[in-house]
Order: C-alpha cells, then sequence, then structure tokens
C-alpha cells in the first residue's frame, strides 16, 4: 500500500499541536501543585511527539523533547510543585517545538531554530535554573513507572512477531535491574542466558540505556532487556530463570491460550492499554473541508426534502406521502448528526487562557487564577473561531483592567490572587460564555466623563444615562481605542470590535459589575449557523427570512396604534412604544397595491423594533450561505437562505438593521423614551364594571379572561367564597363593601379572572360595560378602605376604582395560614 | 579502588575487594574519583576479576553510560573471559573501548 507522506504529516502536524496544547496546560495545572498523574501524562505526550518526529527526522524537536523529558524526570517523584521559573522554561520548550513542527517543510527556516540554549538550560548547564540540576532521591521508582509506560509501546521488529506467531508461542519482553540481583554474578548471568540461546528462545537482549539511571546517589539502576518466544507463559519462564524481574509485557499471545483473568499486574496493564488502543480506533481524524462539504450536501439535501415535502404533500397517493415522512425524518436525523461532527469542545478553545492569564498577570505585576467550567461543551467550529478572539480580549481585559494589583487587594480586603471565572453553558439552542472577575469592577462615572469627553455622547444624554445605559458606552467606537482609557476603570477596550464580531455570528455580548465587586462580561451565541430556523416574510412577491432567534412575537397591526413621533413611525404595543420599520422603504422594494398588515416584533442585543410586512408564510429550517458581494454592500442581511422550493431569500439581520435604520438604541433614546413613558402614563386602561350595584372600575396591565360564570358554581366555605373554575378552586376577592341595598337584585354573571405570582382570583361582576383609556382623575380620602384606589368620573358616571393589587395582597394573607388546608 | 590522573585522564584500577563493596559505596567512591578538575577520558581496569557479581557491573556499565553522556571516554580493560561475556550480552556498547587484558 502506498502511503500518502502529505497525510502522514499533515497528521503528525495535527496531532503534535494536540499534545502541545495539552502539555502546555497540564505544565500551568504542575504550577498549582504536584500531581503525579499530570506529569505521567506529559511525559506521555512529549515521548510521543518525539516518537513521530523521529519519522520525519526532526533531530531538533527530538533533542529537545529527549531534554525536555529528562527535565521533566527529575521532578516527577520529587513530589514539588515546579518553580515559576521552570513553568516558563517548559512553556519555552512547548513553544519552540510549535515553531519547529510549524516549518517543518522548510529545512532552511528550520534549521534557524536554535533549540541548543533551551536543552542546555534543561539539562541544567546553564545557570538560572538551579532546581532543575539536582535529581531526587526517588528517581529509581519514577523511573520504573516511566519504564513500565515506554517499554509498553515499543514496536518490536517484524521478525519478532512473526517468529512467534509461526510458532505460536508467546512472545515475552522482560526487564531486569542488574544493581538488583543480589549475589548472582556475571557468569552465572551469563550461563542463564546462554541456555535461553541454545534452545532458540532468545531474540535479542541488552541494557536499556535511555531508562537508566546514573545520577542516583544511592546507586545506578541499570534495567535490563530480554526479548524471547516461548512456549511457557512469562511467570513460569522467570520461576525458571531464577532472575528478579522488574517487569514483562507480552507482545505477543497465542489465541486459544489468551487467558483473559491473567492475574498478573502487568498483563492486565497490557490489555488494558490495549483496550484504550481499541477506544482510539474509534475514532478518525477527518479534513475539515471534507465535513463542511458534507455540511453542504446535508444542505442541499435538507433542501430538497423541503421541496419534496411541499409537493408531496396534497398528493393523492398517501403511501408517497408516507414515504416523503419517513424520508423526511432521516434527513432531519441525517442532518442532526452531520451538524455535530463539526462541534468541537469549548476545552479547544479555554485551553489557552490559564496561560493568556498567567502572563498577562505577569506583565501587569498582579496575581490572577482562571477557573474554567463547561469546558465540555460543544459549539461549531466555525464558531469557536469566530469568537476566539473577542474572547481573548475579554479575558486579557479582565486581568489588564478588571484585576487590582495585590497590594490595592490587600486594601480592599480581598485575596491577594483575584479570581477569574470563565463559564459556559448551554442554553436553548445558544451558547452562554461569560467572563467573571471580582477586580474593581465597573466605574460608571468615569465612564460617562470618558463618553463625554470623547465626543461619543452629548452631556444631556449621559445626564439621564442609567447605570445599563453607561455600560453601553463602553461597545461605542472608539470608546477605548486610546490609552489614556487605562486611567479609568480601563473597560472596553476595544468592545466594539468585540461586539460586531459577535454580532456577525448572530449573538449578542453585554457587560455588567459593581464598583469594588468585580464585573462580569456575556456572551450569548448560536450554536451552529449552518442550519437556521426562520420565519418567512413576503413583501410584494419579494421572500425574506428572519431568524427565529430574533423573534419576539408577530402582530397584527392596529392602525389606531400606530403613532409618529418625531417623523417615526411606532407602535403602540402594550403600553410601550415600539419602534416601526417600513420594510419595504428599507429593502428598495417598488411600491405596488399592498399592504403591510403585520410586525414581526424582533429583538436583538441593542434594539427591540418592529418590521413591518406584508405577508407571513411560513416557518422553516434554511440553509444558510454567504451573500454574494452585491448583496453585503447592503448591510442589513447576514447571509441567503435557499428555500424548500428552491427559491434564494435574503436573512435579515436584526442588529444590523436597526443599526442601519439609525434606529437609536436603548441607550442613546431618551427622548423617545420620554415619549415612551408619555404615553404609558397617559394611555392607562380600566375596565367597567357593575357589581352590587355600582359601577366599579380597576386599572389593566393586560387585559384579564372574563368567563360567564352559573352563580351555583360560587361556594362558601368557613367565611370566604371559591369557585370552581376549571376543576381549580379559585379564592374570590371579597367586594362586599360595595354592597347597597338594592345590590340584593343583582345577579351574578361574570367571573374576572385575576393572576398575579402565580396565582389566581376571581372577582364577581354582574355586568361587564367598558374598558376605558383615558387618563383618570382620581380622588380618594383618608378613611376611604385600602382596597379603594380612589373614586372617578368614567363615562359620566361615578366609579369606584378598585386597587386590585392590594385586595389579591390581602386575599394572599388571609389565605395563607388556613385556605390551603380547607381547599384540600 | 586506585586512581590518580594524567592530564585530563583518570586511570583507576578496581580489584578484590573492592567488588565485594555495595553498590552505593562503589558508586560514590568512582564518583569522588572523577571530581575535580575536567577530565576528557577514564581508564577503568578490572584486576584479577574472571567473574564479578551484577551489581559491580552494573556499576561499572552505568560510569560508562554516565560518562557517555558528558562527552567522557571510558575504556575498560577487563580479562578476555570478562570481556567475552560482555560483548556477548550486549553491554560492550557503554564503554568507548573495551580491551583484553591478561
Amino acid at each position: 500500500m502506498e502511503i500518502n507522506l502529505k497525510e502522514v504529516k499533515e497528521s503528525f502536524v495535527t496531532t503534535t499541536r494536540d499534545l502541545l496544547q495539552r502539555s502546555e496546560a497540564l505544565l500551568l495545572e504542575l504550577e498549582r501543585g504536584h500531581n503525579a498523574e499530570h506529569f505521567t501524562e506529559m511525559l506521555r505526550a512529549i515521548h510521543t511527539i518525539k516518537g513521530n518526529a523521529g519519522i520525519f527526522e526532526l533531530e531538533g524537536v527530538i533533542r529537545l523533547c529527549h531534554a525536555f523529558e529528562t527535565f521533566l524526570e527529575r521532578f516527577q517523584s520529587g513530589g514539588r510543585a515546579l518553580s515559576a521559573g521552570q513553568i516558563d522554561l517548559g512553556l519555552t520548550v512547548l513553544d519552540r517545538l510549535r515553531s519547529l513542527v510549524a516549518v517543518m517543510d522548510d529545512p532552511h527556516t528550520l534549521a534557524g531554530i536554535p533549540t541548543d540554549d533551551l536543552i542546555a538550560q534543561l539539562s541544567g548547564k546553564q545557570p538560572g535554573l538551579p532546581e532543575a540540576a539536582a535529581g531526587g532521591a526517588g528517581e529509581p521508582r519514577a523511573s520504573f513507572d516511566r519504564l513500565r509506560e515506554h517499554t509498553k509501546k515499543l514496536r518490536l521488529p517484524e521478525k519478532y512477531l512473526e517468529v512467534a506467531r509461526s510458532k505460536n508461542r508467546y512472545l515475552i519482553f522482560l526487564v531486569v535491574d542488574l544493581a538488583d540481583q543480589g549475589e548472582l554474578t556475571l557468569a552465572q548471568f551469563y550461563a542463564k542466558l546462554l541456555t535461553l540461546h541454545k534452545s532458540g528462545n532468545l531474540l535479542s537482549l541488552g541494557v536499556l540505556r535511555k531508562e537508566s539511571i546514573t545520577s542516583n546517589p544511592a546507586g545506578p539502576f541499570l534495567p535490563y532487556f530480554v526479548i524471547l518466544h516461548s512456549e511457557a507463559k512469562a511467570e513460569s519462564l522467570i520461576q525458571t530463570l531464577g532472575l528478579k524481574v522488574l517487569l514483562f509485557h507480552y507482545f505477543w499471545q497465542p489465541q486459544e491460550r489468551a487467558e483473559p483473568s491473567a492475574q498478573n499486574a502487568a498483563v492486565a496493564a497490557q490489555q488494558e492499554a490495549q483496550r484504550d488502543h481499541h477506544v482510539r480506533d474509534t475514532h478518525l481524524k477527518v479534513h475539515l473541508d471534507l465535513l463542511n462539504s458534507l455540511i453542504d450536501i446535508t444542505g442541499e439535501i435538507v433542501l430538497t426534502r423541503n421541496a419534496l415535502v411541499r409537493r408531496v404533500e396534497h398528493a393523492a397517493d398517501q403511501s408517497l406521502n408516507s414515504f416523503a415522512k419517513k424520508l423526511s425524518y432521516l434527513v432531519s436525523d441525517l442532518q442532526d448528526k452531520v451538524m455535530k461532527t463539526r462541534l468541537q469542545k469549548l476545552d479547544v478553545l479555554f485551553h489557552r487562557f490559564p496561560r493568556l492569564v498567567r502572563e498577562t498577570a505577569q506583565l501587569t505585576g498582579k496575581k490572577a487564577e482562571l477557573h474554567i467550567e463547561g469546558g465540555d461543551i460543544e459549539i461549531d467550529k466555525a464558531i469557536i473561531d469566530e469568537i476566539a478572539d473577542p474572547l481573548v480580549h475579554i479575558v486579557r481585559n479582565a486581568v489588564d483592567h478588571g484585576i487590582e494589583s495585590p497590594a490595592e487587594r490587600a486594601v480592599a480586603g480581598k485575596n491577594e490572587t483575584g479570581r477569574i471565572i470563565l463559564q459556559a453553558q448551554a442554553r436553548e439552542g445558544n451558547i452562554v460564555i461569560r467572563v467573571a472577575d471580582d477586580g474593581k469592577g465597573l466605574d460608571l462615572e468615569k465612564i460617562r466623563n470618558t463618553a463625554i469627553s470623547k465626543g461619543l455622547i452629548s452631556r444631556e444624554s449621559a445626564a439621564h444615562a442609567t447605570a445599563a445605559d453607561i455600560t453601553e458606552y463602553l461597545f461605542l467606537p472608539g470608546f477605548s481605542t486610546k490609552s489614556e482609557v487605562t486611567t479609568i476603570s480601563g473597560r472596553g477596550v476595544g468592545m466594539d470590535v468585540v461586539r460586531t464580531n459577535i454580532s456577525k455570528l448572530g449573538g449578542s455580548v453585554e457587560i455588567a459589575g459593581e464598583p469594588g465587586r468585580g464585573s462580569v462580561v456575556t456572551m450569548v451565541i448560536p450554536q451552529t449557523l449552518s442550519i437556521l430556523t426562520c420565519l418567512t416574510v413576503e413583501i410584494n412577491g419579494f421572500r425574506f427570512v428572519i431568524p427565529q432567534q430574533n423573534i419576539v412575537e408577530v402582530v397584527q397591526i392596529d392602525a389606531s396604534r400606530l403613532k409618529n413621533i418625531q417623523n417615526k413611525l411606532a407602535y403602540e404595543l402594550r403600553q410601550r412604544l415600539l419602534p416601526l420599520i417600513e420594510t419595504d422603504e428599507l429593502l428598495e422594494i417598488p411600491k405596488g397595491e399592498y399592504a403591510l398588515p403585520f410586525i414581526v416584533v424582533v429583538r436583538t442585543e441593542k434594539y427591540n423594533y418592529g418590521l413591518m410586512v406584508q405577508t407571513i408564510l411560513d416557518t422553516e429550517e434554511v440553509v444558510v450561505k454567504p451573500l454574494p458581494q452585491f448583496g453585503q454592500d447592503r448591510q442589513i442581511f447576514s447571509g441567503a437562505a435557499i428555500m424548500g422550493d428552491g427559491r434564494i431569500a435574503p436573512i435579515l439581520d436584526a442588529a444590523l438593521i436597526g443599526r442601519h435604520s439609525n434606529l437609536i438604541a436603548n441607550v442613546e433614546n431618551r427622548q423617545l423614551g420620554r415619549v415612551r413613558t408619555q404615553i404609558a402614563e397617559a394611555t392607562e386602561q380600566h375596565l367597567l364594571f357593575r357589581v352590587h350595584g355600582r359601577n366599579v372600575a380597576f386599572r389593566v396591565m393586560a387585559l384579564p379572561r372574563i368567563e360567564a360564570i352559573d352563580p351555583q358554581s360560587i361556594e362558601t366555605i368557613v367565611d370566604r367564597q371559591v369557585v370552581n373554575y376549571r376543576n381549580e378552586i379559585i379564592p374570590i376577592l371579597p367586594t362586599d363593601f360595595l354592597r347597597n341595598d338594592d345590590s340584593s337584585r343583582q345577579v351574578i354573571k361574570n367571573l374576572i379572572i385575576l393572576q398575579a405570582e402565580g396565582r389566581r382570583y376571581g372577582l364577581l361582576a354582574s355586568e361587564i360595560l367598558d374598558i376605558v383609556e383615558e387618563k383618570l382623575v382620581l380622588r380618594r380620602e383618608a378613611a376611604d378602605r385600602s382596597e379603594i384606589e380612589g373614586y372617578a368620573i368614567i363615562n359620566d358616571e361615578t366609579a369606584i376604582v378598585l386597587n386590585i393589587p392590594m385586595m389579591m395582597r390581602q386575599a394572599a394573607a388571609a389565605a395563607t395560614p388556613q385556605l390551603p388546608g380547607v381547599m384540600v | 579502588m586506585n586512581f590518580f590522573r594524567k592530564k585530563t585522564t583518570a586511570f583507576i584500577t578496581l580489584e578484590a575487594p573492592d567488588f565485594l563493596a555495595e553498590t552505593p559505596k562503589l558508586w560514590g567512591d568512582l564518583l569522588f574519583a572523577l571530581e575535580g578538575h575536567p577530565i576528557s577520558q577514564v581508564t577503568l581496569r578490572l584486576y584479577d576479576s574472571g567473574d564479578l557479581s551484577l551489581r559491580t557491573l552494573s556499576v561499572v556499565v552505568s560510569l560508562g553510560l554516565k560518562l557517555r553522556t558528558q562527552n567522557i571516554a571510558l575504556e575498560l580493560e577487563a580479562s578476555p573471559r570478562l570481556a567475552q561475556m560482555l560483548r556477548r550480552l550486549n553491554m560492550s556498547s557503554a564503554f568507548t573501548r573495551l580491551t583484553e587484558v591478561a
């Protein structure tokens, strides 16, 4: 079989990169404290790199790895943490190895990268690392562990295996320590091995030079190996030989003789290693291009499925319909699985942050430690690539500007070492990534003043800004591009770029913090980019799609609620003004005989507005394709979607539209905000009804449910009334205090259902009169009951306005000790 | 154990009862003999040794390996029998040269 060297090389580069990344993480872990497992894992990683580098004759890599291994071994059994200097040296070695592997195709450049300097430092021949030069007392033990691991992985010559296979014998690799054979002489030892040789069982022998330890003051450790094939198992062979054996491995066992229940620990370890080997075999390395094309093809299949299902939906042939449904299910499953192939664990990204934090802290003279949570969450590789830089920026900011110096922290009564938490959580198809620090937090006044001084906002706007608004200044372009920014709280360096990059992914980013108590940057990003669930809308025959994640609701327009404020269209939605965008104008659609009766209410991190559209079509999974250059000029589309019927529809980007339409974000929109408040105040809604012979009203935020009721269903339990409403016992808010003399003639016909804090209450009415929308002038006397908010003239008659929240609170308070027991 | 230096070469001889010494002591004595001014070569002669214990041998072989890493040559002089066994057991490569002496 022909070996594709290019593929082997790519595999080597990828594997080495992963191993170096892992080694880096382990090295940083070792700084915190000694951990034998970490040492072992790192040694294994470096050893693997060294072995693989041998294939390509990368002498520099091999030598450096070897020196690094030796260096690490000195500490492996010492039971002490590596010093900062040693960690630095280790990190430098890893970087140098990265550089060497990166230029392995260019011999000239490769030769120009030195390794001798690091090898000298690792061996302790260069000053500055006294700890590295000394060997530990426990070296033989550590060496034994390493020996066991290394000899397990040895690749014996194929001819040895052939001999063992052909003769159906055990192929045994055993190691003895020559220094630990009691009074056995060389001649006796020689005689034993000569016997093996004469019987034709001996294949090879010699000193395991790389595994020998000569720096141990207590004496050398000299492992000697013997490779032989035997009909007998190793245990009996060892007994025959009369040698004290350090360890042995089977490199081949006759099938019919293999006994899985072998008790020997070394055999068990080997079998375990073999099992591990099988696990590794279940994974394949696949080129990213291949995965991408697989995802593209799956996208096409999804589109074809959508088209097919649409056509077959109304077909007379039911069996065809059934097949289409089955196909649809399978394609959904396929899509789901294929999308997962490009998912990567966030650890791939997160692993670089411990070092970033360490180095930034060193540079700034601070102490900081990073805690990572949720690194096992998987996310599309394309998104990982996009969020990497913003996240680096945020984490570096957290150390550089968030965490205080040790002295400042001590004064503030905090631990000298600042704490940064990098946390990822999966939520409803999105990934939430938080970077929190316990540093100095946000100094809102300084941010406000800086924004004013840089001319980013007017003094008037800043004066009215809330805390949330002020933190938004950090995302304004130009807010923090100058070095003076570090003289304020320091937050926000380049945060506008961070937000722009995250927005491009359809995500959002926000920042919050309290002075002295740290700050939190929260990023919300979609888990995948390739296939989106979108709402399809149409205007004058043109179709567009809006990502479902941005849609809050769809509203049918009530013309009376359309407002025009400062030549800007707005819609009064539940007593709040929603800025409106006439989508046809935005998209420059040719004018025609059509109306825009629907509003799609969209929300992004920064904007909340409505898009007026002509027709709402359907919700559909669409495949996202990049937009051609001419479409990008519009700067309101995030891509193009191929629809089920094969048509192409641009994907409207809610954030870009908000920006393009000069929709003022909440921060800067003070004027609109004031108008909004005024309107909300001016358009109180009151429900006017009649009970106990009186006109009664109460203020409603949302229209309550009103049900016709049979008076017989009202029951009195103990001292209060309840009603059985759809198998739920609902307490009736008492209104007896409204009763007048002729109220007995009033028949209760309606039940008004009210809800607060998850509990329902009923209010009885004999007649529902009206919903009034006007600002009421309330009159109230001091002696009035607390259930009465006041009296007002409504529809030319005096009405009692009830204070429903108060009545609910009273009912809840009265019910708490007794009602539940009674109702049960 | 006897040892002396001549310029950058150290000469060490081992003979009974040196071979009976405990491994750490023998190892320590050998290292002590090599301390001081830098050397580039060591000649180690095993006197009257038709045979020797494996632990003594391990010290000698280990010394060869250790000096090799420091670019110091170790020439071992041993009886023909001993030299033959060392060669057959693939141990001779621990030394720069293995010389048979009567």
